[in-house]
């Protein structure tokens, strides 16, 4: 009851009218510049934190959030109606999302994808409510053994994100890893295959490789395919929208899976939306009846990771704002934002200012029911942006991912990266190397090695630490059962089956 | 037919000389033991897994037949991947101005265009619209013109 | 900062709902008007000529680059003194954040500027550790800059977890001294200052540790809660709500002397580990070239700066002491700090690449 007090204190601060115009104002700037390819949340946040400089610390929290939660959700327009990557984590919805839209169904993706972002958020934000300080708790409990054990179970699940030959996927998983190689070794300091560039100590930007990969090399592949993404009827009625009661049925379970799995990652510090939503991909494909209807416009191909990586956005400032641990880079930025206020996250935050706490946190919702209301009428209008011409909007988009790749750390390297990756992602893709599990091979392998290094440092060597650490232990059966049941279905089972029938 | 075979076949051939390529680099650095990895360990394990990827990846194409040429489509690669790197190479030393016109000029001529109207009218607008957004609004640190 | 009292105002007066309406939408498009006037500004001074006196400087805007992204703590000092000198010197301050590569980004941006005093650095006890991790920059930190003045000074803390009974810096040594294994010690990246004075306490206390290097300061503090390490040196600033929360404990302090924000606190020599001391800070620093009286003025204004009450006042909130200094005294201590941290990466086998 305590927390419904608190929160109804909250609501009190984030209803005053500068509090809400403040946070459609974030959420507004967010959904625009998210809809931009390449240029992301945390782009948009780090040039928008001076502004918050100048207002009072809850007002510029909730701007911030606003800007946070908007931008996530508009970039997943971009990658279901134009198959660009609007930012890292939504590129895995370029997968099933554009699908759909080849198929006209483009209305009813963006409208479960708002509804999924909607739940996904909202569950979030009741665990933060009511469970925020027990579940920082557990959440920084876990050891670096613990890490390693659900990074390796989020790498092994990632082999199966790819369509077509698992053999090829491996290729991209292990190459995605190489490549998170590159840039200073956290453990020893040792430079690794920077080549003399100074830019490259710090490794390779993630949003070059994803803009690379998924914006540059998507449109090459549209372009040489000559099937070019155009709306054949510009007009999108409310029915268009309207899933129809298959698509309802999947949509439920898919979002409640997506939900819970992107809560959990987003706890966790150091994850991010990326590793939610490829992860809750990875796991419809996995428990999916029929795997093979994903990438062909799979409706939970959407909804999952939409979901997932809107609840780990949410569930991302649980630790932030218990404990003082940003749970990615983009928390990080936002804490700086208060650090100027002389106000420092910790466990006394909610104590001393009861009145911050509480009123981002129900800035949040009101933030997601703006969000809603913005974007359901808002649907028909995005879906006209395929009616503009391909061969003019095209251009277009690839000069907005130089830009955008730029503005991450004002550097025109990034952007030869970009186009590096992007040469490199279209000819791999043309003989049928997909590039999702390279993404995530990317964003994983540097977390795995790094945790698996300062275990064995903490253990003295010795490698029983992942069996004795409960939650590790768990993670390794976990992979390991995983693994069994892919050999198990692909290899054995497919071998007899051919036998019988030849038989 | 030569060239088919050579097409098939080189994704693998590169990705195994690629692992190569990592796990010789990888091995001047510390490797140390599974116990007590140094920085090197990982960069030969896995340069190693792409070498013994590519090999089963080789053997895997011996058994299909080779597919008819995919074919390289040079105009749009070429286009497309002019105007992002001329983006790239011109913005520290022209400004936003002549490396966005620059850029969307290239990437237009990646598909049959109508009239170099249109494409002028795009370069001119989107160019000013970005700029706008990017520079003013957002204030991203680019000089509209020179470095 | 005076918008956000304008801001307060408002609201004790308790206006009706209408009213503060239509006033948020006024602070929102103030915001968006200065955020845009201050770009314009800028982009329009880079076009103009190079001023070639300083009598009359500064005519335009004046740009300070920093080598790390918004939010951090050169970050925030610096915003909070541009402001002010923003008003001592008529003309905005626009930081332009340029995080990543020990600097080279930032530095090399820099020195692509003309030498007039109008794009500015900030450079770290960091800036001297990089001199001798990265051997083969572009450009040679020593003769490429010359300082304009020092701007904020910090000490680290040392901190163990209050569970663990290490309450003293003696208890701790003694610790170290018993466990066959050792101490364990938390710091952030390689080549970071706070690893550096981890491997310098090592060393100058003589017990045996080990260093463990984790992503960030939240992490580290992570570790420390759930007791995977037995010791973290880092800098106040991200770790104030740990300790004013009970989660990390302070034993000892860097510095040369006790930080203001934690009187009760020793220093390390204070404590038992003689000539250890570590203060980071960071510096203004322009162009090699950059007339001499230019230099000056920016050094006089940034003086004045420091010496305000209220920047006081809100860098010790920060953890951090804001002191000006000589160019000279600027000079001396950069140098000297690049022979400590290459003797302590020469001592510690931290070989530069």
């Amino acid at each position: 009851m305590d927390a419904l007090l608190n929160l109804g204190m909250g609501f009190q601060h984030a209803l005053t009218p500068e509090a809400l115009l403040i946070c459609l104002f974030g959420v507004t700037l967010g959904t625009f510049v998210g809809v931009l390819p390449g240029i992301g949340a945390l782009t948009t946040i780090s040039l928008c934190l001076p502004l918050t400089f100048h207002l009072d610390p809850l007002l510029g929290m909730i701007m911030l959030a606003g800007i946070f939660y908007g931008g996530q959700y508009g970039s997943s327009i971009t990658s279901i109606l134009l198959n660009v990557a609007g930012s890292a984590p939504s590129a895995v919805t370029c997968l099933d999302g554009y699908q759909m839209t080849r198929q006209g169904r483009a209305g009813v993706a963006l409208f479960v994808t708002t509804i999924a972002s909607f739940i996904g958020g909202s569950f979030a934000i009741v665990l933060m409510i009511f469970f925020a300080p027990v579940l920082a708790d557990v959440a920084v409990s876990f050891s670096a053994a613990d890490y390693f054990s659900i990074m390796l179970l989020a790498l092994v699940t990632a082999s199966t994100l790819a369509v077509g030959s698992p053999l090829k996927g491996l290729c991209m998983v292990v190459l995605g890893l190489i490549l998170g190689l590159v840039g200073t070794d956290i453990n020893s300091g040792q430079f690794r295959y920077t080549f003399g560039i100074a830019t490259l100590a710090d490794g390779i930007s993630l949003v070059a490789l994803a803009m690379g990969l998924f914006g540059v090399g998507e449109i090459l592949t549209n372009l040489v395919s000559g099937v070019l993404p155009q709306l054949e009827n510009t007009r999108v009625t409310l029915r268009s929208m309207i899933p129809s009661r298959l698509d309802m049925k999947q949509f439920w379970m898919s979002c409640t899976r997506g939900t819970l799995l992107g809560s959990f990652v987003g706890m966790l510090p150091g994850t991010g939306p990326t590793i939610a939503s490829f992860m809750a991909y990875a796991l419809e494909k996995k428990i999916a009846k029929d795997p093979s209807r994903f990438g062909h416009g799979a409706i939970e191909g959407v909804t999952a990771p939409e979901a997932a990586n809107n609840a780990s956005v949410q569930a991302a400032f649980i630790p932030t704002m218990t404990l003082g641990i940003p749970g990615d880079a983009i928390m990080a930025v936002m804490i700086g934002g208060l650090l100027i206020h002389g106000i420092t996250p910790g466990p006394q935050l909610i104590n001393e200012n009861p009145e911050l706490f509480w009123g981002v946190v129900a800035s949040f919702w009101i933030g997601n029911i703006m969000l809603l209301v913005l974007n359901l009428p808002l649907i028909g209008v995005w879906v006209k942006i395929l009616s503009i011409p391909y061969k003019l909007l095209f251009p277009a988009v690839l000069l907005l991912i130089s830009i955008g790749v730029y503005s991450v750390n004002n550097s025109s390297f990034d952007v030869l990266l970009t186009f590096v990756f992007g040469m490199f992602g279209f000819w791999f893709n043309r003989h049928g190397f997909p590039s999702a599990p390279l993404l995530l091979g990317f964003v994983l392998g540097p977390m795995l090695e790094e945790n698996f290094r300062r275990a064995l440092l903490l253990a003295e060597g010795n490698l029983g630490t992942f069996i004795e650490h409960r939650v590790s232990f768990a993670f390794l059966v976990i992979t390991l059962l995983v693994m069994l049941a892919a050999v198990m279905t692909s290899k054995i089972f497919a071998f007899g089956n051919s036998k019988m029938e030849s038989a | 037919m030569l060239r088919t075979k050579i097409l098939q076949f080189l994704p693998a051939v590169l990705l195994a000389v690629t692992g190569l390529g990592v796990a010789a680099l990888g091995s001047s650095y510390q490797v140390g033991s599974l116990t007590a990895m140094g920085p090197g360990f990982m960069p030969v394990a896995l340069g190693v897994c792409l070498v013994l990827l590519g090999i089963a990846l080789f053997a895997g194409e011996l058994r299909i037949a080779p597919k008819t040429e995919l074919g390289f489509p040079l105009r749009p690669v070429l286009w497309v991947g002019g105007g992002i790197l001329a983006w790239a190479m011109l913005i520290d030393v022209l400004g936003f101005f002549p490396a966005s016109i620059v850029q969307l000029l290239f990437s237009s001529f990646a598909l049959p265009q109508e009239g170099w109207r249109s494409v002028l009218i795009l370069a001119l607008g989107m160019t000013l619209a970005a700029y706008i957004l990017f520079v003013t609004l957002l204030g991203v640190p680019v000089p509209a013109f020179g470095s | 900062m005076q918008m956000r009292t304008q801001n307060n105002n408002f609201i004790s007066q308790g206006l009706d709902n209408w009213t503060r309406g239509l006033q948020a939408t006024a602070l929102l498009l103030a915001l968006l008007l200065t955020a845009c006037g201050g770009q314009e500004a800028a982009t329009t001074g880079t076009a103009t000529e190079a001023a070639t006196s300083g009598s009359d400087y500064p005519t335009r805007p004046i740009r300070v680059i920093v080598p790390f992204g918004p939010g951090g703590l050169a970050d925030v000092t610096v915003r909070i003194a541009g402001e002010e000198l923003n008003k001592s010197l008529g003309q905005p301050v626009i930081i332009e954040n340029r995080p990543g590569a020990g600097g080279v980004a930032a530095t090399s941006a820099m020195l692509n500027a003309d030498a007039d005093g109008y794009t500015l650095i900030v450079l770290t006890n960091g800036t001297t550790i990089a001199e001798t991790q990265f051997t083969d920059l572009p450009y040679d930190i020593t003769t490429d800059v010359r300082p304009v003045s020092a701007l904020a000074w910090f000490d680290l803390v040392l901190m163990t977890n209050p569970e663990s009974g290490l309450t003293s810096l003696q208890a701790l040594l003694d610790y170290a001294r018993s466990n066959p294994n050792g101490l364990r010690i938390a710091t952030i990246n390689p080549g970071s200052t706070q690893q550096l004075s981890a491997e310098l306490f090592k060393s100058k206390a003589g017990i045996n540790a080990t260093v463990i290097s984790y992503r960030s300061t939240p992490d580290v503090l992570g570790a420390l809660i759930r007791k995977e390490v037995d010791l973290v040196i880092d800098a106040y600033t991200g770790l104030k709500g740990a300790i004013d929360g009970g989660q990390a404990l302070p034993i000892a302090v860097t510095g040369a002397v006790r930080n203001p924000a934690m009187p009760d606190v020793p220093t390390v020599a204070e404590a038992g580990v003689p000539d250890y001391v570590v203060t980071g800070w960071n510096a203004i620093y322009a162009r090699s070239g950059t007339p001499d009286d230019i230099v000056a003025k920016l050094n006089k204004a940034l003086t004045e700066v420091t010496d305000l009450p209220e920047i006081q006042a809100m860098f010790l909130e920060l953890g951090v002491e804001a002191r000006a200094s000589t160019p000279q005294e600027m000079q001396e201590r950069f140098l000297a700090d690049i022979f400590k941290w290459r003797e302590v990466m020469k001592n510690a086998n931290l070989a530069g690449q």
